[in-house]
């Protein structure tokens, strides 16, 4: 599951290599999830902040909410991928 | 601080051409006003523009232009000799507005072209912005 | 399996942490500011002692870039990295030297109109290279479809 790992590392810039290769499935899961959320939360604060004003340059809000699609896009596509491969062990016959 | 502050600011330039102009136009309209409410000839009247600032993030910006006041042009006015005219004074001399219409012609294409600068860059404003729209879609 | 070198680069950076992307995304907050700067220049050509501003931007830029041309590897969080975007904000100046009429305005329109014209060139430019990192991202994410 290197592989697949690394895609999820690339969600988390704060992960740091030691703790991720002690970490269960579970973990790196739940981190990833919880990466991903924290850029769709991102997101909707430049839009509040560009609604009331604070944030005035309509690229910045552009680009945070491309970054957390693209973040959810990453996941899912992480998330198809291991079901993919949990499938293909399930079917395998012993 | 609003969203679309550019728009803002040039919109400030655009309502400030415009009253000039509007002043302008009232000024060649009473260019032979002898009598106002006040008593004796029309004034001419100048706007006062001044920048509006804003503080934002500590530090002020300019948020584009304002009139503050109107002011009357307070010069004496023009006499010219028409005895005939019934507002002439003993002398025989009519009291016409301090207004040269030839200054006023120049005036108005100085407005004309401030405002048109102002609307240029709206029309640039709008175009980056629907650029911006633009980013990720592609 | 993707060991050693290749996973410890994957792991430090987050796909977004990208110093072309940050450098575009900067040029397009410096092009924002120089068109409400612009904005501001032109609708007080008729203000009595107003001076105009300017956005000083590319010169810091390039110093960023150019030092980080060969870029140290920040393997602990307490390196300084030299890659550090943030020195590179676009400033604000006024220009207070130059008189273009006796009221003392020094705002030239012809020239804020140029400048205005390369500035909307440079912030298409620039929303067009940050649109293509995107498409590129996505089109990984998706696997080429």
């Amino acid at each position: 599951m290197e592989v697949a790992r690394a895609g999820l590392n690339m969600l988390m810039p704060e992960a740091k290599t030691g703790q991720n290769s002690t970490g269960t499935f579970g973990e790196v899961l739940n981190r990833m999830i919880n990466e991903v959320n924290a850029a769709q939360i991102k997101a909707d604060e430049v839009v509040k902040g560009f609604l009331t004003g604070e944030v005035q340059d309509l690229h910045q809000v552009i680009i945070a909410g491309e970054e957390a699609r693209l973040m959810l896009e990453l996941a899912v596509q992480v998330r198809n991928k291991m079901v993919e491969a949990y499938q293909e062990i399930s079917r395998i016959q012993i | 601080m609003r969203p679309f502050d550019t728009f803002s600011i040039s919109g400030s330039g655009l309502t400030s051409q415009r009253l000039r102009l509007d002043l302008i136009a009232n000024n060649i309209a009473n260019v032979h006003t002898t009598r106002t409410e006040e008593g004796g000839p029309y004034k001419r009247l100048v706007p006062v523009f001044t920048q509006r600032l804003a503080v934002a993030k500590g530090n002020t910006e300019g948020v584009g232009v304002a009139v503050t006041a109107i002011l009357k042009d307070e010069g004496s006015p023009r006499l010219v000799y028409e005895p005939g005219h019934p507002e002439a004074d003993e002398q025989g001399f009519v009291s016409y507005p301090n207004i040269n219409v030839a200054n006023e012609m120049v005036d108005m294409i100085g407005a004309t072209r401030a405002y048109e600068a102002n609307a240029t860059v709206i029309e640039a404003a709008k175009d980056l912005a629907e650029k911006a729209l633009e980013i990720g879609r592609g | 399996m993707v060991t050693g070198f290749g996973l410890g680069v994957i792991q430090r950076m987050s796909i977004f942490d990208d110093p072309v992307k940050n450098a575009v995304s900067k040029s397009l907050d410096a092009a924002a500011l120089r068109q409400r700067v612009i904005a501001n220049n032109i609708a007080n050509v008729d203000t009595p002692g107003f001076k105009k501003s300017v956005v000083r931007f590319e010169d810091s830029l390039k110093r960023v870039l150019k030092t980080g041309a060969l870029p140290l590897r920040v393997t602990d969080r307490r390196h300084i990295n030299t890659n550090d975007l943030s020195s590179a904000e676009p400033r604000l100046e006024r220009v207070e030297t130059t008189t273009l009429r006796t009221d003392g305005n020094n705002v030239d329109v012809d020239e804020e109109m140029v400048t205005l014209v390369t500035n909307t060139v440079s912030y298409r430019a620039a929303a067009h290279f940050i649109s293509g990192k995107f498409a590129k991202l996505r089109y990984v994410i998706s696997g080429g479809r």
